[in-house]
């Protein structure tokens, strides 16, 4: 009743090809964790050793915003900025968890505790891309834990391996994360809602990033969202009514189960 | 502030950050709010591709990420698999860097 169509049984673990992206993406963080410990090593901020360096890794576990706040050590700034900066960076995750609330709030405490710190940017998309209920909470607890392991993994071999290691930036990996995002966007543009909503996000991104840090102009994005649905809307065949309670029909036509079948599950270049 | 207190207040606060969204979530169904959370993502999605291939600290650049992002925008035209378009991103990107693209 929950959602409009089931298309998996109870039974169905992840699909091979939501577990190969999610591999994909756990592998680029890895490297990403590689550099950071490469690099949160190799500046020599006072203080900051290994020990703390991997502690950071797992109880921030936020790739920018650790980044963000050695770098602003290393440049002589105050803990205290360090802090901000940082923070200011995961604004966004104000937004994203709440666009995952309405599938991952009911779960014991355990899972509710712990699942808010497995929220970073490639699970939460990972997630949102999946077109079934069951299938989201699966994908984002799969990412955030894979994630979570190659992060932290990743930062001790970097921290422990020093500067000899290959770093992200070399392979590329900066440039590949845009583009996984670029991809799992294009899997839900489904309509001409989602459309306006990725444009107004981008251009406001654009104008905001000049003057605004980099996670707080991600975060105000949101009001592209808002601006969407400003736009008039088409009668979409009563859909509205028959689901009444719970997801509306523009929530699932926005991330996933609207129409019916297994083709409706699996949108363009979605799950191959 | 200790090196180690901050570092405490930057996890005590990205959970914060993090739990807030959840929170809210929770509440904004009962207010109607679903409509907007279910196109959050793709603003949220489009605005972090930006920052993540245009971002610096001098404000927007255009650089070797740029490259790796058309590359991997072009793959997805020619309905590559997922994996193979996050391959010739990282692939154009470093060929970008390597040939002084910064």
């Amino acid at each position: 009743m929950r959602s409009v169509c089931r298309t998996v049984s109870p039974h169905t673990a992840l699909p091979g090809a939501v577990l190969r992206r999610i591999i994909a993406l756990a592998f680029a963080v890895g490297v990403v964790g590689l550099s950071f410990g490469v690099y949160a090593t190799e500046v020599r901020v006072t203080g900051m050793s290994l020990a703390l360096i991997c502690a950071m890794s797992m109880l921030v576990f936020a790739g920018g915003s650790q980044f963000a706040f050695v770098s602003v050590l290393a440049g002589g700034g105050s803990v205290g900025a360090a802090v901000v900066s940082a923070l200011l960076l995961n604004a966004r995750y104000v937004a994203f968890g709440a666009s995952l609330s309405p599938w991952l709030r009911r779960s014991g405490w355990v899972e509710a505790w712990l699942a808010p710190h497995m929220l970073i940017d490639e699970s939460a998309a990972l997630a949102l891309a999946q077109p079934d209920e069951r299938l989201r909470v699966r994908a984002y607890w799969a990412c955030g834990i894979l994630c979570f392991a190659a992060w932290n993994v990743g930062t001790l071999l970097g921290g422990w391996l020093g500067a000899s290691t290959l770093d992200a930036r070399m392979l590329g990996l900066d440039g590949a994360v845009g583009a996984a995002f670029l991809a799992i966007l294009a899997s839900l543009m489904r309509d001409m809602c989602a459309r306006v909503a990725a444009f107004a996000g981008a251009a406001i991104a654009f104008s905001l990033l000049p003057f605004v840090p980099t996670g707080l102009s991600v975060a105000l994005a949101a009001a592209g969202a808002a601006m969407a649905l400003l736009l008039p809307q088409p009668p979409r065949n009563g859909l509205r009514d028959r689901v009444g309670n719970g997801v509306s029909d523009r929530s699932s036509s926005g991330v996933g189960t609207r129409s019916s079948g297994p083709d409706a599950a699996a949108p363009r270049g979605a799950n191959r | 502030m200790t090196l180690l207190f901050g570092i405490l207040v930057l996890a005590l606060g990205t959970f914060g950050l993090r739990s807030v969204g959840f929170f809210f979530g929770g509440a904004a169904s009962r207010f109607r709010l679903q409509p907007l959370l279910a196109l959050l993502p793709l603003s949220l999605l489009a605005a972090l591709i930006v920052a993540q291939t245009f971002g610096s600290e001098a404000g927007l650049t255009l650089d070797a990420r740029s490259v790796g992002l058309a590359a991997g925008g072009l793959a997805l035209v020619l309905r590559a698999p997922f994996v193979a378009v996050i391959v010739l991103a990282a692939l154009a990107t470093a060929a970008g860097r390597a040939a002084g693209l910064g």
